[in-house]
């Protein structure tokens, strides 16, 4: 590990964390952060491409992750995947409930096949962890669960009915297993991501004025820059913070 | 600034902190000193300030204490300027600096003008000629990070509490200023919104606070548990964060210290089933 003090302040060695996905480009950012910061890290989805990239962001991080290719939606394939974890880690701390989507139709026509795909894949998949592995937290004392959203959780957005009123889900969740889990040592917070990017070439190469028109910062995030705050709810020192969303977003949400 | 310990590291970095010589101050000095920042702390009295400078120095980090009263924008001033002489730069501002002390028991009709003031203006105007003296120094150098601290009272109300919870609203809605203004050249604003603490302040005005028992975590926070917050919003690794409340309150604002006239919140909920 680095030499530097502050290393001390958010190094999740020897800590075991499950990285949830359902095609989320952030994916394999989250993942090589838990891993740069010391933690082993399970990255668990349905979509194999997924899996893949977030498997090599871990390695190049010089960590060595466990995939394990569930149907999140599926009571029994979390509760299985959950006894492969325990099998080889015997604990879990952390879980990334990263599970958003994005879905935009106008309302009318938003069909209930639809409606119910969006409810598996992000709501559904979202209670199933957050239970079967928030239980085996209960059982240690001890869990961070952090919830992956967006601005949508505090805003609305025209043709954004089901996409924000799934994240509008997942921030009272936040807040009311927050509570019901605070003198139990678990701790679950939600990061409200911004317009992210993948990296600073295609954050350059942008030619949309998106950021100059929206953003107070003037530019798009890199999804590396989930890293720190990621990183510091996953820590031990995240202690007396719980049940709260924090917006990462360049001050969108700031502005009027 | 490559791996991600780098990114939190404030070797170089300049700080300072008013109030940093008690409560929540004198720990986040501490804390952005092992991180390894040069840090200029400020606050009335001399004693606290010397003291937490000595600790610093002690561990062999910079420390520069320097007497203000942040009510008055002259000596405002005066601690930014010293501050660049001394360091060449301020990279990190943290509005830290309030009265906590004597909060709620009185009607509205009973409070002074002079009372009024004395909070809104160390609590809201001090922050703001902080903020004010430092921003074109920020910009001119295209990086800056101002960190005030707001409280859970600046986002809900409470008995009696006319001045606290107004000047505390002000400095959320200063944050939000200042992350839209100056986001455009490179600084960044956000704001700490601390439950509650065992400080100085707050043991001053324990009666008017709820106990322990009524934070959704079951104890009050631990002024040091403020460092690594603080740290990271000083840090690189915050960049993208910008007007951001940052609420570190043990589940206060998830749900609330006593919503049914001072009961714990547990036993509202405890027994009500699905039938
Ligand atoms: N503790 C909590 O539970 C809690 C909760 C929410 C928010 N906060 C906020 O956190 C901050 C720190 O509070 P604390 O609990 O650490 O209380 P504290 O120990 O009383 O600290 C307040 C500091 O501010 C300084 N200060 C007050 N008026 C000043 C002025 N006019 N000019 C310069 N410095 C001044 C004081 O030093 P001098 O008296 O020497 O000037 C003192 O060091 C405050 O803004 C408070 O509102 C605290």
């Amino acid at each position: 590990m680095s030499q530097n003090p502050v290393s001390t302040m958010f190094d999740l060695t020897g800590k075991l964390a499950i990285v949830t996905g359902n095609g989320s480009e952030l994916t394999p950012s989250i993942s090589a952060a838990l891993s740069e910061a010391g933690a082993m890290v399970v990255i668990a989805s349905h979509i194999e491409t997924e899996i893949k990239k977030a498997t090599v962001a871990v390695e190049e991080t010089g960590g060595t992750p466990l995939a394990i290719n569930v149907d999140l939606s599926n009571s029994s394939e979390v509760e299985d995947m959950l006894c492969t974890v325990l099998s080889q880690a015997g604990k879990v701390d952390i879980l990334v409930n990263n599970l958003g989507i994005d879905f935009y139709k106008p309302f009318v026509d938003v069909t209930l096949n639809e409606l119910n795909t969006v409810i598996d894949r992000t709501l559904r998949s979202t209670f199933l962890c957050s239970q079967s592995i928030g239980t085996q937290m209960l059982e240690q004392n001890f869990g961070r669960i952090i919830h992956i959203g967006s601005g949508l959780m505090d805003r609305g957005l025209p043709n954004g009915v089901v996409t924000s009123s799934i994240y509008g889900y997942i921030r009272q969740m936040t807040a009311s297993l927050g509570l019901e889990w605070a003198t139990k040592g678990i701790r679950v917070n939600a990061i409200a991501t911004g317009w992210m990017l993948p990296n600073s070439e295609e954050i350059q190469d942008d030619r949309t004025n998106i950021p100059s028109k929206y953003i107070p910062l003037k530019r798009y995030g890199e999804f590396s820059e989930i890293a720190g705050l990621l990183v510091y709810l996953s820590s031990d020192n995240s202690d007396f913070v719980t049940g709260q969303v924090f917006h990462l977003d360049g001050g969108l949400i700031a502005h009027a | 600034m490559n791996t991600l310990f780098d990114k939190f590291n404030l070797s170089e970095n300049t700080a300072v902190i008013t109030g940093g010589g008690t409560g929540l101050g004198r720990e986040m000095a501490l804390a952005l000193s092992r991180a390894g920042a040069y840090v200029i702390i400020a606050g009335r009295r001399q004693n606290p300030l010397k003291e937490v400078a000595d600790i610093i120095i002690h561990e062999g980090g910079k420390c520069l204490p320097v007497q203000t009263d942040v009510t008055d924008s002259s000596e405002v001033n005066r601690l930014l300027d010293l501050s660049i002489k001394k360091f060449r730069k301020v990279d990190v501002l943290v509005n830290n600096a309030g009265i906590v002390a004597g909060q709620g028991g009185k009607p509205i009709w009973e409070i002074s003008d002079s009372e009024w003031r004395n909070v809104i203006d160390a609590n809201l105007t001090g922050s703001f000629y902080c903020a004010r003296a430092i921003s074109q120094h920020m910009i001119e150098r295209g990086s800056g990070k101002i960190i005030n601290v707001s409280s859970g009272f600046g986002l809900r109300g409470g008995r009696d509490n006319y001045m606290y919870a107004s000047s505390k609203g002000g400095v959320i809605q200063l944050t939000r200023a200042l992350a839209t203004s100056l986001g455009r050249y490179g600084v960044t604003s956000n704001c700490l919104v601390p439950g509650i603490f065992r400080t100085e302040g707050t043991i001053k005005s324990q009666e008017q606070l709820p106990r322990a028992e009524f934070v959704p975590v079951g104890r009050l926070g631990i002024p040091n548990e403020i460092g690594p917050i603080v740290v990271f919003l000083a840090s690189q690794a915050s960049n993208y964060m910008n007007g951001s409340l940052f609420s570190v309150d043990g589940g206060a604002l998830a749900g609330g210290y006593a919503p049914t006239d001072h009961k714990p919140f547990k036993e509202l909920s405890e027994n009500i089933l699905l039938t």
